[in-house]
């Protein structure tokens, strides 16, 4: 009995050596269940190349107003942009002298300035109108240069909004008004009306205002410092009188 | 007799044929081994010399090392056979998985491709109409806005058209009174009236003109 019992010992340790040294050769067993990998996750190609509001339009057309200009010797028209919920800036030519202002948004809501203030120097109005406006501009922070895409968004002869697309040009000293002032030079095609107009940079920011244009595509406009300067120290705007 | 007398017994007789290597088991006589033939003999030049076939105990150990052996591979072989059954099966079920969770995954990407494919035409439709709509909106803003302008110039017109005719007015009461009014006559002022109505009026037609 002994040998036998011998046999099966040293079998069994045998047995518990080999199956230990072959752990390493042998396969392992599989995974109890499937690895959450097993069901791949893939993101959704969908893409929206639209406008980035729920109505179609951009949010440059969403700030975009013309305006109607009644002074002492008749009408006319122009375009402006909404700075903040009540008030809209244009060009000091468009307003300047008004007795009456209305104001047209992108989607045909009229509203009634009750007050408009001009810049002393450069071009540029503030208008403040009876309203809530829900969408307003943001102001770019950054510099122009040469090459850049400019977009502008207007009413050329307080017609249908357009979106003209364009890039700077150079900066150079304004010689419509002779104000000795460097405006900013840019290739795009404006029309008459299409004063007040925002120019957008690459972000969709304001980085100009329109005051004039010939037709040859040179439009020019104030750099968006001049607005700046004028809001932090509201001190600087001018009141507007009518003549009449 | 008893045994204690010393006569052997049965028993005694048997064990001593038991003890062969030390008596004969014919005449009983005491046998030394080195009576045995071949048997080397301790001291003596026989002793010397290797034997010629193995002794009976280191063979016997070799057969139950060889059996050792042998047992250990079979039991060893049996395990790793036992596991390699559990995992070949294990894998199978796990393959099968796989497959159903394949099948499944197969399915669903079916599926949601046909939503994104009925999506986009769903989209595509609701942009091509709100395109439409924006254009409309765009197109009765602007409607609007010409109409308004219209009214303003008509407004203009009508307040040019009512100083004319307040000036012809002041015309024909002139006329009644001439010498009252305009000592130097009436010709200059009846001029300058004229001019300006007909100004308003040209302007008034250029406006309907131009609609």
């Amino acid at each position: 009995m002994a040998p036998l019992r011998r046999l099966l010992a040293a079998s069994g340790v045998g047995a518990a050596v080999l199956v230990t040294a072959s752990c390493g050769v042998l396969p392992p067993l599989p995974p109890a269940v499937l690895p959450p990998t097993a069901i791949p996750s893939v993101e959704s190609t969908l893409a929206f190349d639209g406008p980035d509001t729920i109505d179609g339009f951009t949010a440059q057309q969403h700030v975009a107003v013309r305006l109607r200009v009644t002074d002492c010797g008749g009408w006319s028209n122009g375009s402006g942009f909404i700075i903040d919920e009540s008030r809209i800036i244009t060009n000091k030519h468009v307003v300047e002298g008004a007795t009456h202002i209305e104001v047209t948004t992108y989607d045909g809501r009229d509203y009634v300035a009750i007050d408009s203030l001009v810049a002393p120097v450069a071009d540029l109005a503030i208008v403040t109108v009876d309203a809530q406006f829900a969408d307003v501009a943001e102001l770019s922070d950054r510099s122009l240069t040469v090459g850049d895409p400019v977009t502008i968004v207007g009413y050329p002869e307080g017609q249908r909004l357009t979106v003209e697309d364009g890039y700077f040009v150079r900066t150079e000293v304004d010689s419509v008004l002779d104000t000795g002032e460097h405006v900013d030079a840019i290739r795009a095609h404006t029309l008459p009306g299409n004063s007040g107009s925002a120019v957008f940079d690459e972000d969709g920011k304001v980085i100009g205002i329109v005051y004039a244009s010939d037709t040859e595509q040179w439009t020019g406009a104030w750099n968006v410092r001049w607005l700046k300067e004028l809001l932090d120290d509201p001190s600087l705007w001018q009141a507007n009188p009518a003549p009449c | 007799m008893s045994p204690a007398d010393g006569e052997p017994t049965a028993m005694q007789a048997v064990d001593a044929g038991t003890s062969a290597a030390q008596d004969s088991p014919v005449t009983g006589a005491r046998v030394t081994p080195d009576a045995v033939p071949g048997a080397p003999a301790a001291g003596t030049a026989d002793a010397d010399q290797a034997p010629t076939t193995p002794s009976p105990a280191p063979r016997r150990r070799l057969r139950w090392l060889w059996a050792t052996l042998a047992g250990i591979a079979a039991a060893a072989l049996v395990v790793v056979t036992a596991y390699m059954v559990v995992v070949t099966n294990g894998w199978r079920e796990y393959a099968s998985d796989l497959e159903a969770s394949l099948e499944e995954v197969k399915a669903l990407a079916a599926q949601d491709r046909a939503d994104r494919d009925a999506m986009e035409e769903r989209l595509a439709v609701v942009e091509s109409q709100l395109e439409t709509a924006n254009a409309r909106i765009t197109d009765l803003a602007n409607e609007e806005a010409n109409a308004l302008d219209s009214q303003a110039a008509l407004r203009d017109a009508v307040e040019a058209m009512i100083e004319c005719a307040d000036k012809r007015q002041e015309i024909i009461r002139v006329l009644t009174n001439p010498s009252l009014y305009f000592p130097q006559g009436t010709n200059a002022v009846r001029a300058e009236v004229d001019a300006f109505c007909q100004e308003v009026q040209t302007s008034y037609y250029e406006k309907l003109a131009g609609e």
